[in-house]
């Protein structure tokens, strides 16, 4: 046990006076929370709108007025009928609201008036907020308009009576903000990549060097050495998770509603995992280059684009799905969004937290069998 | 034999070691052995398996047939127990560039479970011994070959040991260094370090009590320098001061009486029967063929011949 701290205390000057790992454990994660955080922020406001109103009556003045005031469309054009198409061809305006003749009567008389909504479908994501806000700003509308008429033929809604609406409420991120989504996702995604990058580069930077064989010649043994080799960058981890917790919570207002201790444990699980990922990949390399872009490619992509970090599982492939069940990072970001914005516990995570359980598991033996062999 | 300390005859006893890697034999049941405080030179081209014999005497690479003991420890049976009390030099010089000198030899001396007087004590010992005094604060990156070798000699005897394996350490450095290191060598194997040492150098062959020369796997040469010179050496050299070209090397090796003939520095190494009987026929040859400006002289044959022989007979 004595013999770990020697090599910790290497570790960490080689951490120190390293600038790509330390860009790598240290900058890239700030800088991904804050490009994340802000640029890629996936809220659509300000959406460029054309109007095309062919009714021109009071009713539908103030339905574009609805529109343009709710923040979420910018009403930019308003085209005649040939017009419209062509600008959502060109990517001019993203959405087209047709107001057809007759609205207004319809409204008034038997209470079926027609609001066309077109929505540039090439960036689905976008397409479905727009129909999103578009449905809700038109529901309430009519809501109201509904009231207007009720209360023209004599019925009187006082206050506290409102009329029958459905209420669409989002549970768990009701402002729909999106950082509240990515901030958790950053966290399995920048804990997954660093610690999977780290510690295969720090093994095989050994092996290159050719201090690798001093040490096996040293009475160390290799235990001690993986253990003195992790510690570092558990370390590291866990005040990166700590970091992005805190500028989740304190700087973005990402809610934090569930247990510390469980996210903690969750962490501690995840980690294992990915570590015993970073000696495998450190096993079987031999150059610093082909580990580190090896960690990479097997962690950051699969987290990134395969986790339901950005798109959204459901929406894949049924190959794809199946494919996700591989990547650790879902079952963590299902865990800690459960934990951030749900604030459910282990009865509810449990099998995702299973998941990595396995997972960790495989990745310390498959890690432990293969350093045996380098290292013996 | 037993296994406590001190209590060993011989340093190293090796009996018909091998190493089989898939397909081929690196290592082909050498054996040997080594005494107390002697510098015992391995010698052998690229690829001969000196490296490998290192690794297993080392414990660190498992024989596949024959015995090994080190230090009067089995190797194969009790490698753990060998480690503390040996040091190894590795032909690549195995520093952490990124760490400073006296971080280097903190980092190995604490690997060897030394600590705070006794750590201090050797860390002052080895920069006196390297001369690396005042220089404790610069990066083993910016130091000179010369240093770094200088540095990794004394990371790997900062824990004392008994034996110490160097594996080709004067690779790649300059002859001032190189002297300048065995001078360090000497002084070690003065106070009773044992040392076992692989080296392409001849002078440096030279310099070792007791040679073993390893070819394609097979020992085949032992003793001390002399007995190598006289036992191997059928017949004697003549040196031909000569332009060194093939056309050159071509004339020589025709000459009547001439065995076998090889560039020998800046010069060509002829083995003849006899000088007296051989010289004066290779001169007229020479000169028969047209080549000006040469002079023929008789040398005691020295390692470099001894081992061309020793290959050309294996041949
Ligand atoms: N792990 C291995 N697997 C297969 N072959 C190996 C292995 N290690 C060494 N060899 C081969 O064994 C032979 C002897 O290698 P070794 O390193 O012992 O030579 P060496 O005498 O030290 O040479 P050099 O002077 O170049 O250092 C070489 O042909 C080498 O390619
Ligand atoms: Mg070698």
């Amino acid at each position: 046990m004595k013999m770990i701290r020697p090599i910790m205390r290497k570790e960490f000057i080689h951490i120190l006076r390293d600038p790509r790992t330390l860009g790598i454990t240290l900058f890239l994660p700030l800088f991904q929370l804050l490009m994340f955080g802000y640029a890629l922020s996936l809220d659509i406001n300000h959406i460029r709108t054309g109007v095309y109103d062919r009714d021109r009556t009071a009713a539908s003045r103030r339905l574009v007025e609805n529109f343009a005031s709710s923040g979420y469309f910018d009403i930019v054009a308003r085209p005649n009928k040939t017009d419209f198409t062509q600008r959502l061809d060109s990517g001019n305006i993203k959405v087209a609201v047709v107001i057809p003749q007759g609205f207004e009567r319809g409204l008034k008389s038997d209470g079926k008036a027609k609001v066309q909504v077109i929505v540039d479908g090439s960036d689905p994501s976008f397409a479905r907020v727009g129909v999103g806000y578009s449905s809700m700003i038109i529901s309430r509308f009519s809501t109201k308009a509904m009231a207007e008429s009720l209360y023209r033929n004599g019925i009187v809604i006082r206050e506290g009576m409102p009329p029958i609406a459905a209420q669409a409420r989002v549970w768990y991120n009701p402002e729909l903000r999106s950082v509240n989504y990515i901030v958790p996702g950053l966290m399995a995604l920048i804990m997954m990549t660093v610690t999977t990058i780290n510690i295969s580069v720090a093994l095989v930077r050994e092996k290159e060097r050719g201090t690798l064989e001093n040490l096996i010649i040293s009475p160390i043994k290799s235990w001690e050495l993986i253990l003195g080799k992790i510690i570092p960058y558990v370390i590291i981890a866990f005040f990166e998770a700590a970091l992005i917790t805190g500028v989740g919570t304190f700087w973005f207002n990402v809610p934090m509603n569930g247990s510390l201790l469980l996210l903690f444990a969750g962490l501690v699980i995840y980690v294992a995992g990915t570590l015993g990922m970073g000696l495998v990949i450190s096993a079987i390399t031999e150059s610093q280059q082909v580990a580190s872009f090896g960690a990479f490619m097997s962690t950051f992509l699969p987290a990134f684009l395969l986790s339901g970090f950005v798109f959204p599982i459901k929406s894949m492939p049924v190959a794809l799905q199946l494919v996700t069940y591989l990547v650790p990072a879902r079952y963590f970001l299902v865990v800690i969004r459960g934990i951030f914005l749900k604030g459910v516990g282990f009865s509810v995570l449990w099998p995702d937290i299973l998941a990595l359980v396995v997972f960790a598991t495989l990745m310390v033996a498959i890690a432990s069998i293969r350093l045996r062999r380098t290292l013996a | 034999m037993s296994k406590t300390n001190g209590s060993y005859e011989k340093s190293i006893v090796v009996d018909g070691l091998t190493k089989k890697f898939v397909g081929f034999t690196a290592v082909d049941g050498i054996s040997f052995d080594v005494r107390r405080g002697e510098i015992f030179g391995f010698l052998g081209p690229n690829g001969s398996g000196k490296s490998t014999t290192i690794r297993m005497l080392c414990g660190i690479l498992e024989p596949s047939g024959g015995n090994a003991s080190v230090l009067g420890i089995d190797v194969a049976a009790h490698p753990e127990e060998i480690k503390q009390r040996i040091g190894y030099m590795s032909q690549k010089f195995s520093l952490y560039d990124d760490l400073t000198v006296i971080e280097n030899l903190d980092f190995y001396g604490g690997i060897y479970g030394l600590k705070n007087d006794h750590l201090a004590g050797r860390k002052d010992f080895v920069l006196e011994m390297a001369g690396l005094k005042g220089r404790e604060h610069e990066l083993a990156a910016n130091l000179s070959t010369g240093w770094k070798q200088r540095l990794a000699l004394g990371c790997a005897i900062i824990h004392e040991p008994e034996m110490v394996f160097l594996d080709e350490p004067t690779g790649g450095v300059d002859p001032v260094s190189r002297r300048n290191f065995w001078e360090m060598l000497y002084h070690m194997a003065e106070t009773g370090t044992t040392l076992f040492v692989t080296t392409h150098y001849m002078d440096e062959a030279e310099h070792c009590h007791r040679l073993g020369f390893i070819y394609q796997g097979k020992m085949i040469a032992l003793g001390t320098p002399d007995q190598l010179k006289q036992q191997h050496m059928r017949g004697e050299v003549i040196e031909i001061a000569i332009d060194t070209s093939q056309e050159a090397l071509r004339a020589v090796v025709g000459a009547p009486g001439v065995d076998e003939a090889y560039f020998y520095g800046a010069t060509i190494h002829a083995k003849v029967g006899s000088v007296k009987r051989d010289m004066p026929a290779v001169g007229k040859h020479l000169k028969s063929l047209g080549f000006k400006g040469f002079s023929v002289q008789s040398v005691q044959p020295s390692l470099e011949d001894v081992f061309v022989n020793l290959i050309q007979d294996t041949r």
